[in-house]
């Protein structure tokens, strides 16, 4: 497709695509210490418009994605870190949260658009994540492996790209290399006595405005589910060109 | 200090341009480790200006090596060795495996790709700092016949110089944060990392600065490597080389420390 932009404005949005991808692994390198204040305090936008979805539903406005992604995230580490210090009481005094868990969401397989008007972008991804930890309340180190895709949706905002939007879209979870998805998933289903499926998140739901399930993990009965479409070529932020609707105002 | 620069279209693309070299050179290194071309990396891809050459490291969890010549000797010299001895013991095994210089690296086949690129040019564009992380294997032939297949994924974080053909590596951080065994339970290891048998600190040995600069055991609590920030101009201060290095304020205890009271 030949652009229509000018070069001033296509090497505006080069640079952009570039920010944007660093904005994504700085969200990677931050969610691996589980430094949920260090993610939404600093790469994400305060617009109320703002919203974080996974299977669970989507939270929107930033207060809302704060409660559940920050607050309730940090007490799941400060609880875990009581835990730890009676068993390993070398913690004392540690950060709680990334005792918690190293979960890092490795980023591939990008597919990024920056707007025509150079104020916003979006982003596919896939996620082939592996999640660890060592000093644990059993006593055993654990290491997972989740792949997920990701839709994003960035702003810029006095010249600095944020996160506007979010949606996670888990595919498949299972322990490292000594388990199988799929074997899992097959016995779930076809036990004699009804078993729900494993969580692949931690803790509880957080409160939702959009109540889930928004896309649903590897089942044998289930289909590939296209949640969070690759971007096209777009001019401007809107409700075609988002992975969050926009809220309509009332007048 | 942030990078809070304007630059001019003829400034940014040249910037633009840059940070895909650098994303180009690092991915040139995983390619050349998966062909055990390690003497080719260092000549290829690492600093040449014998003042870089100096200060150039490479670090992993217990330490760093500092200068050329002892990355050399480690990543390149010892690593020869090993493989030739490598070879001696599968020819031992299996005399049909002849012990000949065109059959090392028989049995070897290791992939470190990486992913989550963080390049942060620096704002006068003459050094840059970059953070990957790389779900890694290796896998090297047994002298039993047999083959043994380990993950370990992985943190690369990179300090890049501009020189006179470009952009080299100048100091590197490698560090591991779990090594397990293919098809094995990695939750049936010991809890505390065990420095005497993990096979990346055996093979990393006794480096120039021997020195724990990242404590598996506490996850990534000790935040090392950093994310690179962005930055004006190159110090000693934001290196991922031996001088930049920053152990955590309130370290506390360490592991297995405290426990007696019981």
């Amino acid at each position: 497709m030949k652009s229509k932009l000018s070069l001033h404005e296509r090497i505006r949005n080069a640079n952009a695509s570039q920010e944007v991808e660093k904005v994504k692994a700085r969200h990677t390198y931050l969610h691996g210490r589980a430094d949920a204040t260090g993610e939404w305090a600093d790469i994400w936008s305060r617009d109320p418009n703002c919203s974080w979805a996974h299977i669970f539903g989507r939270m929107r406005g930033f207060d809302q994605v704060w409660y559940g992604s920050v607050a309730q995230y940090d007490k799941m580490s400060f609880e875990n870190a009581i835990e730890l210090m009676k068993i390993y009481p070398e913690t004392a005094g540690k950060d709680p949260r990334p005792l918690m868990e190293a979960s890092v969401h490795t980023l591939v397989t990008d597919i990024i658009e920056v707007a025509e008007d150079g104020m916003s972008a979006r982003g596919s991804f896939i996620t082939p994540g592996v999640i660890h930890s060592t000093l644990t309340a059993d006593q055993k180190k654990y290491c997972n492996v989740l792949w997920e895709r990701y839709g994003s949706d960035f702003v810029c905002e006095d010249g600095k790209w944020k996160y506007l939007h979010e949606q996670v879209c888990p595919d498949i979870l299972s322990r490292m290399d000594c388990l199988n998805w799929a074997a899992e998933e097959y016995a779930r289903i076809t036990a004699p006595e009804e078993k729900e499926a494993p969580p692949v998140t931690l803790g509880e739901a957080p409160p939702v405005t959009d109540p889930g399930p928004l896309h649903l993990p590897y089942s044998v009965l289930g289909k590939p589910q296209n949640t969070v479409p690759w971007p096209e070529p777009y001019h401007t932020l809107d409700d075609e060109n988002t992975y969050t609707s926009f809220v309509k105002h009332q007048e | 200090m942030a990078n809070s620069r304007q630059y001019t279209d003829e400034e940014l693309i040249q910037r633009v341009w840059d940070v895909e070299e650098i994303k180009k050179l690092i991915h040139k290194r995983v390619i050349y480790i998966t062909n055990e071309m390690r003497k080719e990396e260092l000549n290829d891809l690492w600093v040449q200006d014998p003042n870089h050459q100096k200060t150039a490291s490479f670090g992993r969890n217990t330490g760093y090596y500092t200068g050329m010549d002892a990355i050399r000797d480690y990543y390149v010299v010892h690593h020869q060795k090993e493989r030739e001895e490598q070879l001696k013991q599968l020819h031992a095994a299996n005399p049909a495996i002849a012990d000949v210089p065109q059959n090392l690296h028989i049995g070897c086949l290791s992939s470190h790709p990486v992913s989550t690129g963080l390049v942060e040019l620096a704002g006068d564009g003459k050094t840059a700092k970059g953070l990957w992380y790389a779900i890694a294997q290796e896998t090297e032939a047994q002298p039993d016949g047999t083959g043994k297949a380990l993950w370990m994924p992985e943190k690369i974080a990179v300090d890049f110089v501009k020189e006179e053909d470009g952009w080299k590596i100048w100091h590197i951080v490698v560090s591991t944060d779990l090594v397990s065994e293919a098809g094995e339970d990695y939750s049936e290891q010991e809890v505390y990392h065990n420095y005497e048998t993990n096979p990346v600190d055996v093979e990393f040995g006794t480096p120039t600065i021997a020195k724990l600069i990242h404590n598996t055991d506490f996850n990534w609590w000790d935040n090392y490597p950093p994310m690179p920030e962005a930055y004006e101009t190159f110090s000693d201060a934001v290196s991922y080389g031996p001088e930049g290095y920053v152990r955590p304020a309130l370290y506390g205890l360490d592991s297995k420390e405290g426990r007696n009271f019981r």
